[in-house]
């Protein structure tokens, strides 16, 4: 084995700092990989994904009920196109102005951080309503 | 600026008899198609329900191609002739979603073998068709956006009604009837948004 290493820096020097290079990717992603998994375990406590299903131009459930820092998932079921919009003219400089996601197309599916609550339609269809609603943990 | 208001008024005043006499016959039209369509439409439930002329398959086959080949072309004229940003997503939103469910049904009707066989009601349906577009294509502006989307709105109305009375109970085919239940929805969400839009112009 040794004599093959040997031969290997003998004949070309390259070769072998290659194999060290690529060895040493191994050690560190090993070693990275251990340490996130201990990292996200410890820090991130009790975060939720709720399912809102978009079907028969509706979404299901309606209103959600979150905690800041969950996750929500929208999962078009519908052969139609969707979306999720939310007005934000909360001042006047913004007036009329709106957050929309991306269409999602049948199957397709959009996923958002919950930072603080709020009501939203589908742009395409605006009859279709929906409510992001924080827990009271008190 | 309140130069631009008094031409603006002013502009109104010498317009006020010609606008207002527009969208009386603009009223009277869109009422006249409501009133027509739902004659005939209850009188062909009426038929139907004598046992005179029972929808087939391939005559619903051929009702909701020709239904929804209506309302795309009537979009593609108003993302032709609006520049109200509102009425146009109503039109886009039209064509995308008729076309989805036209290809479904086509898809449908092709694998389950039927061949659309048209009746009286696809010939009533496309001849307001016709006519409709043609005053649409005379139209703008304002009274372009106030005509489509008052017919849209008659029109959605009068289709919602066929698919449930008519349509959904005289489908034999199961796969057929289970289509035009989940198309329901889509039709009366679009109902609900041309009123929204109805409501504001």
């Amino acid at each position: 084995m040794f004599a093959k290493i040997k031969q290997v820096k003998t004949s070309n020097p390259r070769t072998l700092g290659l194999l060290v290079f690529v060895a040493s990717l191994f050690y560190f992603i090993d070693v990275r990989s251990i340490e996130n998994d201990s990292h996200n375990y410890n820090d991130v406590p009790d975060i939720k994904i709720h399912r809102i299903l978009i079907s028969s131009f509706e979404f299901k459930p309606e209103v959600i009920e979150v905690n800041v820092g969950d996750k929500v998932v929208w999962i078009n079921k519908d052969f139609a196109p969707h979306n999720i919009s939310k007005n934000i003219d909360k001042t006047s400089s913004n007036k009329g102005k709106t957050e929309t996601s991306p269409n999602l197309m049948e199957t397709e599916k959009f996923e958002l951080i919950i930072k603080q609550g709020f009501d939203y339609y589908c742009g395409l269809h605006p009859s279709m309503t929906g409510k992001i609603v924080i827990r009271n943990n008190n | 600026m309140s130069i631009l208001l008094i031409q603006k008024n002013n502009n109104k005043n010498s317009n006020a008899f010609g606008s207002k006499f527009n969208q009386f016959t603009l009223k009277m039209r869109s009422l006249t198609f409501s009133v027509f369509t739902m004659v005939v439409l209850s009188s062909c439930a009426n038929a139907g329900n004598s046992g005179d002329s029972q929808l087939t398959d391939a005559n619903i086959a051929a009702i909701v191609v020709g239904a929804n080949n209506i309302d795309i072309s009537a979009g593609k004229i108003a993302l032709a002739r609006s520049s109200n940003p509102e009425v146009r997503k109503f039109a886009q939103t039209m064509i995308t979603d008729h076309t989805a469910v036209l290809n479904s049904a086509v898809a449908l009707v092709t694998r389950l073998g039927v061949t659309p066989v048209n009746n009286e009601l696809v010939a009533v349906l496309s001849k307001q068709s016709s006519e409709h577009e043609a005053v649409l294509k005379t139209l703008s502006g304002a009274e372009f956006d106030k005509a489509y989307i008052d017919h849209e709105v008659a029109y959605h109305k009068a289709v919602i009604g066929v698919i449930e009375n008519q349509l959904i109970p005289g489908a034999s085919n199961k796969e057929l009837k289970d289509t035009l239940i989940s198309v329901l929805p889509a039709f009366i969400a679009h109902l609900k948004h041309c009123e929204m839009i109805q409501s504001n112009l």
